[in-house]
């Protein structure tokens, strides 16, 4: 039909084809290109943090992450087959013991929701024990949650104990009206009370705009009781001497009571690879995304690991190969927040303060081979006076070189130097301890 | 290999853009007439899809794709040069064989922005009716339709032009 537009098209396809083309600027034009996007990602990277928050002085966080995450297809199965927990695989796939609560159907489904303008906040399921309380929870909205940031989440029950919790998730680009996360609040010590119903807030600000929710809910199913095994074995790793004194076994974590001798010439920072092991030698290791320790005073600590509550094991052993550890005097950091001028830390001063004023501070570690070090470093902070200066939010992340911790202060009539205490240090004690549970 | 590059993995993707760079290049030319804006367009069009790839859904379509999002950058960049610069081409030496083609992109550059996708898919890219309408998201028979009446508006301009074909 149209034979003699189309053959002029040809002509001109055959005339531009035979045109030169600047093949090496375009290799570069496409390396620049993908440059690009690196770039923004890093950039975003840098933005992604995880809020901390404590409400109880007499708690420690100790705080630890890691990003990539593997699901078994057991598990996968298990979630597929409670609706709506599809969505939070990510926040709960880095926890044997967690995927060992939901496949055993001790994940609660809840449903109860708020709508307070346009948006609507849903308390999708909760996992509850001895040893504190999971709720996972979602917000949606038919307009842009873009840049929604949580500002506090209070939870309120009868008899509830202090304790501390973690919270705030990264939203999915892709997902601008849902915004999932997953609070985890640990109690401070064992909760027994029959009383099941909670009240949970959660403010949350976008563009400027605070809505606060407030939701009841009640967790109908009894809890588990936690199974409580008393050890009160001494050890000993390179000369230093702590003192196993008992593990609680709860759905949601394992807690191993530790005491620490006093007359130690170093001080015991963390329990790297702390593991239990069964007869057939499965492992559970510690807490990935949570608070891994609670205690500090008289040299009492209680360490978390991943719950093997559901799987029964004949034997059980706590199993420990390395320990963090520096001398005493090496053991705080003491920095002038206003000068930038370190007057303490440890020899090998693997912390550098990027930057640092009245409000705020920054630091950051090196990472050795690419290998992020993942433990959250900092405990209490006490100024010149002796008096605590309080740190009422925290944020780690990484980037490709580095890992860094921002601190807040909760005041600035302070008086520097501050005294940092250090919860966790890349410096080891090596040694080969293997202790019978059961 | 496209498979893994929409997994967003950085060599199966580079790989990707290495295979149909040509492509790419002389479709930036055919629009923008100029090699350093067909780098250009290239290092932007990269960008851009190296960040979306994740959101391809049929492997095979890639190439159709990134030609598709190459014509719309460079559709853009015309309009924004329209608004912007003069038009220079009175200063080029031209033969009579360059004047036909310079009539032939002048009737192309009338039609719509659809139009001209149809058009240089299928007979510069020599793309399958089938990917072009995968690409542009609308039926097969429909491509035909809008091809043929295409077809019919070209050989009208050159008859109103008074039968450029003769000179």
């Amino acid at each position: 039909m149209y034979e003699t537009e189309e053959a002029r098209l040809k002509q001109l396809k055959e005339h531009l084809d035979q045109q030169s083309l600047p093949l090496s600027e375009a290799d570069q034009a496409i390396r620049q290109g993908m440059e690009r996007v690196r770039r923004e990602k890093k950039q975003a990277r840098k933005r992604r943090k995880r809020i901390f928050g404590s409400v109880a002085v007499v708690a420690l966080l100790l705080l630890t992450f890691i990003t990539s995450i593997r699901v078994s297809p057991v598990f996968a199965q298990a979630v597929a087959s409670i609706p709506g927990l599809e969505k939070f695989v990510e926040l709960i796939a880095m926890d044997k013991g967690l995927d060992a609560v939901i496949q055993n159907g001790y994940y609660q489904e809840i449903g109860v929701t708020q709508t307070i303008d346009d948006k609507t906040l849903t308390v999708d399921g909760v996992i509850l024990d001895e040893t504190g309380i999971n709720i996972f929870y979602t917000i949606e909205s038919k307009r842009s949650l873009k840049g929604l940031q949580v500002d506090y989440i209070h939870l309120k029950a009868e008899g509830i104990p202090e304790g501390s919790f973690s919270y705030g998730n990264i939203m999915d680009e892709e997902e601008i009206h849902t915004y999932k996360d997953r609070i985890d609040y640990q109690f401070g010590e064992l909760y027994t009370s029959q009383n099941q119903s909670f009240d949970l807030s959660v403010a949350i600000k976008l563009k400027d705009q605070e809505t606060v929710f407030s939701v009841p809910f009640t967790v109908l199913e009894q809890v588990k009781a936690s199974e409580v095994y008393t050890i009160d074995k001494k050890v000993d790793i390179q000369g230093q001497q702590f003192t196993i004194e008992k593990v609680t076994v709860s759905p949601l974590r394992v807690g191993v009571k530790i005491t620490i001798d006093p007359t130690n010439t170093m001080k015991i920072l963390q329990f790297e690879d702390m593991r239990l092991e069964d007869e057939k030698g499965e492992l559970w290791g510690s807490i990935r995304n949570g608070t891994t320790a609670f205690g500090g005073e008289d040299g009492k600590y209680t360490f978390f690991l991943q719950s093997n509550y559901f799987s029964q094991p004949k034997k059980l052993y706590l199993r420990i190969n390395k320990v963090q550890a520096l001398n005493v005097e090496e053991a705080f950091a003491e920095v002038n927040t206003e000068t930038g001028e370190w007057l303490n830390q440890p020899n090998d001063q693997k912390i550098q303060l990027l930057q640092s004023n009245k409000h705020h501070a920054e630091f950051i570690m090196k990472n050795t081979d690419e290998e992020e070090f993942p433990f959250y470093f900092l405990g209490s902070v006490i100024d010149a006076k002796g008096e605590e200066v309080e740190t009422p939010t925290t944020g780690k992340y990484g980037d490709e070189e580095a890992t860094h911790w921002d601190l807040n202060f909760g005041r600035t009539d302070y008086a520097n130097p501050l005294r940092l205490e250090l919860f966790a240090y890349p410096n080891y004690l090596e040694g080969n301890i293997k202790i019978k549970i059961k | 290999m496209h498979v893994k590059a929409i997994a967003g993995d950085d060599e199966a993707f580079l790989a990707v853009m290495q295979l149909h760079k040509q492509s790419l290049l002389r479709t930036a030319l055919a629009f923008l007439r100029n090699e350093d804006d067909a780098i250009e367009a290239l290092q932007e069009i990269t960008y851009r899809a190296y960040k979306k790839v994740r959101t391809v859904k049929e492997p095979s379509y890639l190439k159709t794709w990134l030609i598709r999002i190459m014509i719309n950058y460079c559709q853009d960049q015309l309009k924004l040069r329209k608004r912007y610069t003069v038009d220079d081409s009175g200063l080029e030496t031209v033969s009579a064989e360059d004047i036909s083609y310079i009539e032939l992109r002048d009737a192309l550059a009338t039609l719509s922005d659809q139009e001209q996708r149809l058009i240089y898919l299928k007979y510069f890219q020599e793309s399958k009716i089938k990917d072009i309408a995968q690409s542009e998201n609308i039926p097969e028979s429909t491509v035909k339709s809008r091809l043929y009446k295409t077809m019919r508006t070209l050989r009208s301009y050159f008859e109103d032009k008074g039968g450029s074909d003769h000179v």
